[in-house]
């Protein structure tokens, strides 16, 4: 068999991309290359507000910084050590704080707020100011110093005479009591200052927490530790996504090489398939990581789908060289593989238009995949394959027959194909295509994990973490203002915001100035402290300089060294505040309330993804119409005839009754059943394009076909079991579409022109 | 070797158990048996700032079903009531009462009622019992929330023949010492009785009997 021509192009292209893969390994050297395990990146954005969506974003990271480790024991004393022991082991990791019951972070906030005491008063301590004389006042300071609780002050006398910045803090941080559980129990609450999301943070923390676990069971049997929060969450997602893509690559090859073995009974047709499909991942890999600076694992898992069309052009080519080839083959080899690879970056390419960049990633990968290992396949298929391949004809041609002998019946006239396919238009029309677009069938926690949660927030009064309110101003005044409106449309302690650590600006004004009688010379300050054997004058100093001193909730909340979670921000100069919600019932009972404030916003983050998910499948499905009419542009530009279009039938088919049989017996229509969709198309159109251009040698096609079908079917069908569902909605959904492309690539091999589908 | 210093080992902390165990028990001889009792005290604050400790009497009630009247008479006069319904309040004075509300007061309010009322689950619950190894007439209270130690240190428990010192340390140059002194049984048969130890008006009585009555009476009053 006379090998086909290597056209001068292919050969340039083929080495530009060896050069372009040689160049990024050299510019990366000695650089780790960043994959992505942050699921996160599939969330597409809640709101076309660049503020709102900026605010969201920044409590978003704040909340997946910080988790919870709660020890329970039956002693005090115990869990006290315990506590202490787990604080200094994480307070030794990088970019790890760890507090016991937030005493580290009350100290520092004490610390940052004592400068601005002076403004910093309760409403009834300026009361007494115009209420009390200057004698009753210096009674009243003295009566305190001899009462029994007076033992907790924050601050010593000279600085805090009164006491009245001990009585604002203990008031302002009041509501944290341990609740009626008798357990003796201690939280540990950690913040991390790395991104908790990346796979390398997570993997030596969650190696550092087991180890820090395990010594502490070893000394202390009795002690119980529970975790809390998005980190361990996306580190259980992130691991399951590991070793359930690295057990699924495995069989997945081993049962793509056997069958490989039992088709052509030699290794050597393995070399191209391989080589092409490393090719174009590298390649893909390269593009996507120098595009966007690292690369999803799930973009992987999806564009690895590729190696299924990848695939094809090994294989066909085999068949095209193999003992069942007849010299006119290559012609039509060569033009099939172009317009299937035309059609295939159509149909990834329309993936692309999509908003979610991540979907983005994957058209990147996909195209630039499939480029490479189609160049891949022209250029060395000569090397490689060596002389002709043999087909051992006792494994696959007697399937093929038989089931070309089954579809016969099915092959009926043009007609009648396109009458099934409206049929089934029509069922789906009438069903309607059932779309499932709650985040939760993306996320599958462990019920352990979900268990803990509960516990945690059961010993910690947590607020809810995926509803609060965003509250928007001009300036700083006006958010306290709007703030405060919003806090009396509910019951007391519902919600928690920048006015339960701060006084609004104008207010500590306000409360410097009512106290300037106390601190002049010879006030109620001077008397007391003179009474007691104390200078005023440092602390009358200090007064005089109080008015600069004006704490604004910009700069407590964006404070580095405090770790508050970040209530207060500024966008583009609009100000914004967060009121997080304590208890959830009060809300949702007086649901409409908000909304008499201005400028306030209710975030429910989970509504807010189904609806951004819903609108990312809506796209999706508009994409994949896009996909389907410019691949039909394609087939006409091709054919120049109308009838040839009927090769879309097959595609179009098995895509409509994926998504019936999806809506009806699956959980419903998720983006990613949608993004697999992109496949099929792919997938089929390659089916028919190359039964079509070699419809000669149509027995011989049907095999490479089926033999490329198998393969992917494998894969998917492994991708199907996976527990992750995002790559089991994949998985699935090319499965059954692929099935149904394979059946239709039969049926439309026996419409085809002379000669007729027979054995040779 | 190697048994030797394994049965020392085990010698100690069979002594140290036993050493905890024994002060559990023993704190409840330590501690009036009595469910009323009143009596009166001395207070001696040590502040780190103040260059003279602040010296201050008066006198208490304590009923372990209701709560504590803490009175003090010189140099100054007010009077704190916890109560055993979590609703404090405090007298000036001129006898006008407000309430008291916070973790301070609550934290303050559970320790004095347990310790007034040898309440040793309680205790036992909150605090670490650490006896004085060279002082067996002292017992160290260390609190067990780590971040309640850093406004209370310890409470050391001292006795001697006719009184009980409580030792509120908060830290070495900062404390509050209390002796409680000449302690009497009383049963509780009306607020007017109980205001007479004081020499107060019955609201006083009231606020630690019927705090629920009080609490209403201010708010309508706010």
């Amino acid at each position: 068999m006379k090998s086909a021509p290597i056209h001068n192009s292919t050969k340039i292209s083929f080495v530009f991309l060896w050069l372009v893969i040689i160049v990024f390994f050299v510019a990366h050297r000695g650089q780790s290359l960043r994959i992505d395990t942050n699921l996160k990146d599939l969330s597409p954005q809640l709101t076309s507000d660049q503020g709102l969506q900026h605010a969201v974003a920044e409590l978003s990271k704040d909340i997946e910084s910080r988790f919870t480790l709660l020890i329970t024991g039956t002693s005090e004393q115990t869990v006290a050590e315990v506590a202490v022991m787990v604080s200094d082991r994480l307070l030794k990791l990088p970019g790890v704080q760890a507090d016991i019951g937030n005493s580290r972070v009350s100290a520092q906030l004490v610390d940052s707020l004592t400068p601005h005491r002076f403004g910093l008063i309760t409403e009834s301590h300026k009361n007494l100011i115009t209420d009390l004389s200057k004698k009753e006042l210096v009674n009243r300071a003295n009566e305190r110093l001899y009462e029994i609780a007076d033992t907790a002050r924050l601050l010593p006398i000279h600085q805090d005479p009164l006491g009245w910045f001990s009585d604002y803090l203990f008031q302002q941080f009041n509501a944290t009591p341990r609740g009626d559980i008798r357990q003796p129990f201690e939280l540990v609450r950690v913040q991390l200052s790395l991104n908790s999301l990346e796979t390398a943070v997570q993997q030596s923390l969650q190696s550092a927490l087991s180890e820090i676990e395990q010594q502490v069971h070893e000394t202390y049997t009795e002690i119980d530790i529970y975790r809390s929060g998005v980190f361990f969450f996306a580190a259980e997602a992130a691991g399951e996504a590991r070793s359930d893509i690295q057990l699924i690559s495995a069989v997945s090859v081993l049962a793509i090489i056997t069958l490989l073995l039992l088709t052509f009974f030699s290794l050597r047709p393995l070399l191209l398939p391989f080589v092409s499909v490393a090719m174009g991942i590298v390649f893909a890999f390269v593009i996507t990581h120098w595009l966007y600076g690292s690369i999803h694992i799930l973009t992987i898992v999806f564009g690895a789908s590729l190696i299924g069309i990848i695939i094809d052009y090994s294989l066909h080519y085999f068949y095209c060289h193999s003992n069942l080839a007849t010299e006119n083959t290559h012609a039509g080899l060569l033009n099939a593989m172009k317009l299937s690879l035309v059609s295939s970056l159509i149909g990834y390419g329309a993936l692309g238009l999509s908003e979610l960049v991540s979907l983005q990633k994957i058209a990147v990968f996909s195209c630039s995949g499939l480029v490479a290992a189609w160049l891949t396949v022209l250029a060395l298929a000569n090397k490689l394959m060596g002389s002709s391949v043999t087909v051992n004809p006792t494994f696959l041609p007697p399937i093929v027959k038989a089931l070309t002998n089954f579809t016969a019946p099915l092959a009926l006239k043009h007609p009648i194909m396109i009458g099934a396919v409206v049929c089934t238009l029509m069922a789906l029309a009438l069903y309607g295509i059932r779309g499932n677009d709650s985040p939760r069938a993306f996320f599958n926690p462990s019920t352990a994990l979900l268990e803990e949660e509960k516990l945690v927030a059961k010993h910690s009064s947590k607020l809810e973490p995926g509803q609060y309110f965003v509250i928007r101003a001009k300036d700083e005044e006006s958010l306290f203002e709007r703030v405060d409106s919003l806090t009396q449309k509910y019951p007391a302690d519902t919600l928690v915001t920048i006015s339960n650590w701060l006084l609004p600006p104008a207010v500590q004004r306000t409360n410097i100035r009512a106290q300037e009688s106390l601190y002049i010379g010879g006030g109620a300050i001077e008397l007391f402290l003179n009474d007691l054997g104390i200078e005023a004058k440092p602390l009358q100093t200090e007064f005089a300089l109080a008015a600069d001193k004006i704490l604004s909730p910009l700069a407590l909340f964006q404070d580095p060294t405090l770790s508050l979670p970040p209530l207060a921000l500024e966008y583009h100069g609009t100000y914004y505040s967060f009121a997080l919600i304590k208890d959830i019932s009060e809300v949702k009972s007086n649901s409409t309330r908000w909304q008499d404030v201005p400028g306030v916003d209710f975030i429910d983050i989970t509504s807010l993804s189904s609806q951004a998910l819903k609108n990312q499948r809506e796209a999706s499905a508009r994409f994949l119409a896009l996909a389907f009419l410019l691949v039909a542009i394609t087939v006409y530009i091709r054919y120049r005839s109308w009838r040839k279009l009927s090769m879309m039938l097959v595609p179009v088919g098995a895509v409509t009754s994926t998504l019936l049989l999806l809506s009806v017996f699956g959980p419903g229509i998720t983006l990613f059943h949608a993004m697999a969709l992109f496949l099929v198309l792919g997938l089929g159109m390659d089916y028919v394009i190359f039964v079509s251009e070699l419809h000669n040698e149509s027995q011989m096609t049907l095999q490479a076909v089926f033999l490329s079908a198998l393969t992917s079917l494998l894969s998917f069908g492994l991708l199907s079991l996976s527990s992750i569902p995002v790559v089991h909605a994949f998985g699935i959904t090319v499965l059954i579409g692929n099935g149904l492309n394979l059946a239709g690539t039969f049926i439309y091999a026996h419409l085809q022109p002379l000669p007729q589908p027979s054995l040779r | 070797m190697k048994p030797l210093s394994q049965l020392l080992l085990f010698l100690l902390t069979i002594s140290a158990c036993s050493s905890v165990l024994l002060a559990a028990e023993s704190l409840q001889d330590w501690l009036p048996k009595s469910c009323q009792y009143h009596g009166e005290f001395e207070q001696n604050r040590v502040l780190e700032e103040l260059p003279a400790p602040l010296r201050s009497t008066g006198r208490f009630l304590f009923d372990c079903r209701a709560g504590v009247i803490w009175h003090t008479e010189t140099p100054v006069k007010n009077t704190t009531i916890y109560t055993s319904e979590d609703l404090n309040f405090r007298f000036d004075r001129e006898g006008s009462v407000s309430a008291l509300k916070g973790l301070v007061h609550r934290g303050m309010s559970t320790s004095l009622r347990a310790l007034m009322g040898g309440d040793i689950s309680s205790l036992n619950q909150n605090f670490t019992i650490v006896p004085e190894p060279d002082d067996e007439t002292v017992v160290e209270f260390i609190p067990n929330q780590i971040s309640a130690r850093k406004h209370l240190q310890k409470i050391l428990l001292r006795r001697s023949d006719n009184t009980i010192d409580i030792e509120l340390v908060r830290n070495e140059k900062s404390n509050t010492a209390i002796s409680i002194l000449e302690t009497s049984e009383f049963r509780f048969q009306g607020t007017e009785e109980c205001a007479s130890i004081f020499k107060k008006s019955p609201l006083l009585c009231e606020s630690l009997y019927f705090p629920r009555k009080v609490m209403d009476m201010l708010q309508t009053d706010h």
